[in-house]
């Protein structure tokens, strides 16, 4: 750390204050990739959640279901 | 280790009692509490609405802590500054960060004793209707969560300037962009020519998309990371900055 005692103090400052508003995006960018949406739904009735009725019916699901598509002659 | 909190708390609890010495208590209490519930019943259309909820009045809580939060950390460092105090408080045996965490817990801590004067509101809501308290709750952690960030950033700020009203203005417009930073306003400026992953952090860095989340009852972890760093690097910002201003 040899090199750090030639830098003024005032530039070491700046440096770190630099330094740490780089780290707070750092910080903020890979924990919006790593927890995407992990969220608490703290709703009594739990409006933001799917439903169990939703899941058992996602699961039970046959492998391949039969899917249409419409699309308009415009398009 | 018990000492250093000890002195944290000393300079807590004189800050906080500074607070309840002037008019300036009181006066903000009931400028918050005047404007929070007005804006509730006339803005907000509270009674019109005819829901049992409480966003007509944490909807406006951006926009309310983007003037009066800035009015109550102006002073925490321009004052220390401008009257020559600072030179007093550095050279007593507290560390920088001792004072600056200390001076913050103070202010935020104030903001706490508003936000639980407000509970009438709750009171009001409960009698009427039958209100989903969980979220409530929610809305009021996320409430603080929010005036800690705009305190920090105030206090950070506040240390630039020896003047009080500059602080104020500075800390109020920063304020703002990092409301809208979301909004078509402030990404219109940086959407022409950057790449979307700097847009997409840019707006991810919004106050008010944070906050319209946890007032629906919906708790992001991010949210609450979002809101403790901005509040670690404001500080940190803040100790800094003491070190390099305290002899100016």
């Amino acid at each position: 750390m040899n090199f750090l005692n030639q830098i003024k103090p005032k530039n070491l400052v700046k440096l770190s204050i630099f330094l740490s508003i780089i780290i707070f995006f750092c910080v903020n960018i890979i924990i919006n990739n790593i927890l995407g949406y992990s969220r608490i739904d703290f709703t009594e009735n739990k409006l933001y959640s799917l439903s169990d009725g939703t899941k058992s019916l996602l699961e039970n699901l046959r492998a391949n279901p039969p899917q249409v598509i419409y699309f308009k002659q415009s398009s | 280790m018990n000492t250093y909190f000890n002195k944290t708390y000393i300079i807590f609890d004189r800050e906080l009692r500074g607070y309840f010495r002037t008019p300036l208590a009181s006066i903000f209490l009931l400028v918050f509490l005047a404007l929070s519930s007005g804006m509730t019943f006339f803005l907000g259309r509270f009674f019109e609405r005819d829901q049992a909820d409480l966003i007509a009045f944490f909807s406006w809580h951006p926009w309310l802590f983007l003037i009066l939060m800035p009015a109550i950390g102006m002073r925490l460092w321009a004052e220390e500054r401008r009257s020559g105090t600072i030179e007093l408080l550095i050279t007593l045996p507290v560390t920088n960060t001792q004072l600056v965490v200390g001076k913050f817990l103070a202010s935020w801590v104030f903001t706490l004793i508003a936000l639980v004067l407000s509970m009438p509101i709750w009171i009001t809501v409960n009698y009427l209707g039958d209100p989903d308290n969980n979220v409530i709750l929610i809305s009021y952690i996320g409430s603080w969560l929010m005036a800690g960030a705009f305190l920090a950033l105030t206090s950070c700020l506040s240390t630039l300037t020896k003047n009080q009203v500059i602080a104020f203005i500075i800390s109020s417009i920063s304020g703002f962009i990092l409301i809208m930073a979301g909004f078509s306003l402030i990404l219109s400026a940086v959407r022409s020519w950057a790449p979307v992953w700097i847009t997409e952090t840019i707006s991810s860095m919004s106050f008010l998309s944070h906050f319209s989340r946890i007032q629906m009852g919906v708790f992001d972890l991010n949210s609450l990371i979002f809101f403790l760093s901005m509040i670690i690097l404001c500080l940190w910002i803040n100790i800094q900055l003491v070190q390099i201003k305290k002899a100016d």
